[in-house]
């Protein structure tokens, strides 16, 4: 026995590992072709679509952003913006032709869906290629390095399946936290589009000045904060305080719901929006405060639970007492809240 | 076809493992016998250590592979809709229905004769996730 461990000791790890590589790539399998069915069914059952959008869909799964080239990282932000910007435009002409029956926030929950089932067909074709490259090399270290890291993706897999049900009836989802404290704030009052799928009005707290910002609901988008914000600062002079509220991931063991604040820009994503927001306030020399509602990565993407909802009326509270905290009377403040407004109006 | 080796391992991992199961049994009753009749206590427990040895592996690997033939879960919660009155203020919680967003509007309200339907102001999940299995 001692012997047959010696010598085969790894070989057996292997085909261990191996195994529960070919068990987690099985599920994946399963979660990426049921995003799929999920999205051809709702493309057809909400978009009225006239031809069948599978072979659509099948294309959209194999669609990739190609970065921009990083030698000289001068203007990347900006080539990142106008890529995303391009993707974006394409998408949406794409999903209106596909679905003529959707209206807009339709389109854009349509949009959510095809997403969703793109990065499922990414993490598939991922671990499919480093589990059949490390069973084509034998190679040990190749597959306990996936091994290690399949708890994050599978859980990242299934938070992404269980979006499927919310993008398919458009419920307000955690990753919306941000945005319903934005339309507590702008709820009855004139809204203005600032930037692309971005709105924003102007009301009064306390002697102050609110300018709340938030992308335009109720369809699934992020809109373009940092646009907004840029094109409200340099139009608007005297702006005093910048307050962005945003959901964040909480660390294992910590409460959903839970507030915590910060200094700097509380918002996401690939950089850009950040990048535009951190760039005008520090020319103006305006302070950026944060303020973060925590959920797990599955609650961002499924619909608000009770904690969330509640640790928004929080953060709607703590939003109230900093603008009294931080700003005197007269002063202009400027509100954005960060996230998928899906399900959410203003 | 493609399906093949897959299965004929399957089988052959159930074998294995129906083996060991009666392997294990046997030794246990052996030991359990001889341990009634023998004056030398060592070589029956060694036995009955080798039996439980045995049954612990084979039931360990029968929850192992039960844990992972369970069929995929989606979690599916309850979502439901607040809706308020602007006239009296009251509160109707209802389901969800496709089409309802937050600052949306809904149906008017059942206990004022107002004209002015009612604004929704909260949709959430009522209840935590619950583990349903549709795949």
């Amino acid at each position: 026995m001692f012997f047959v461990f010696v010598v085969w000791g790894q070989r057996i790890q292997l085909t261990i590992s191996l195994r529960d590589v070919e068990y987690a790539l099985s599920r994946l399998k399963i979660m990426r072709d049921e995003a799929r069915r999920a999205a051809v069914e709702n493309l057809k059952r909400i978009g009225k679509s006239e031809k069948d959008p599978t072979s659509y869909v099948d294309r959209y799964l194999e669609y990739v952003l190609i970065p921009p080239v990083t030698m000289d990282p001068a203007g990347i932000v900006w080539k990142y913006d106008h890529l995303i910007g391009v993707t974006e435009d394409r998408v949406k002409e794409e999903v209106k032709a596909i679905a003529p029956g959707a209206n807009e926030a339709q389109q854009f929950n349509l949009q959510n869906l095809l997403e969703v089932a793109q990065v499922l067909n990414t993490f598939y074709r991922v671990i499919r290629h480093y589990y059949i490259f490390g069973k084509k090399t034998a190679s040990y270290f190749m597959i306990i390095q996936i091994q290690m890291l399949l708890p994050q993706i599978m859980r990242e897999a299934e938070a992404l399946l269980g979006a499927v049900h919310a993008f398919t009836y458009g419920h307000p989802i955690g990753d919306g936290a941000g945005a319903l404290v934005a339309a507590r704030f702008m709820h009855g009052r004139e809204i203005k589009e600032i930037a692309k799928d971005t709105v924003f009005c102007e009301t009064d707290f306390e002697g102050r000045r609110i300018l709340v910002v938030k992308s335009k609901g109720p369809g699934g988008t992020v809109g373009r904060p940092g646009d907004a914000v840029s094109a409200i600062m340099r139009k608007r002079r005297g702006i005093s305080t910048v307050l962005m509220v945003d959901a964040g991931l909480k660390l294992e063991g910590e409460k959903s719901g839970e507030i915590f604040e910060g200094i700097g820009a509380a918002i996401g994503g690939i950089g850009t929006e950040k990048y535009k927001i951190e760039e005008i306030t520090t020319k103006k020399k305006v302070p950026l405060y944060g303020i973060i509602i925590k959920m797990s990565t599955q609650e961002a993407v499924t619909p608000i639970t009770k904690e969330i909802s509640s640790g928004i009326e929080q953060a709607v509270q703590r939003v109230k007492e900093v603008i009294k905290e931080k700003t005197k009377i007269g002063d202009y403040v400027l509100l954005v809240g960060v996230g998928n407004t899906m399900g959410i109006g203003q | 076809m493609a399906k093949q080796p897959s299965s004929i391992f399957v089988s052959l991992y159930f074998m294995v493992l129906g083996i060991l199961l009666v392997v294990s049994a046997g030794m246990l009753a052996i030991g359990a016998r001889e341990l009634a009749s023998s004056r030398d206590p060592s070589q029956p427990v060694f036995y009955m250590l080798v039996g439980m040895s045995g049954l612990a592996i084979t039931l360990y690997s029968l929850r192992q592979v039960l844990s992972k033939t369970k069929g995929l879960k989606i979690q599916v919660a309850k979502v439901v809709t607040v809706l308020e009155c602007s006239s009296c203020h009251k509160k109707v919680t209802r389901n969800f229905k496709e089409g309802d967003y937050i600052y949306g509007t809904g149906e008017k309200c059942g206990s004022c004769s107002s004209d002015v339907p009612m604004t929704i102001i909260d949709v959430f999940a009522e209840k935590p996730p619950q583990k349903k299995p549709t795949l």
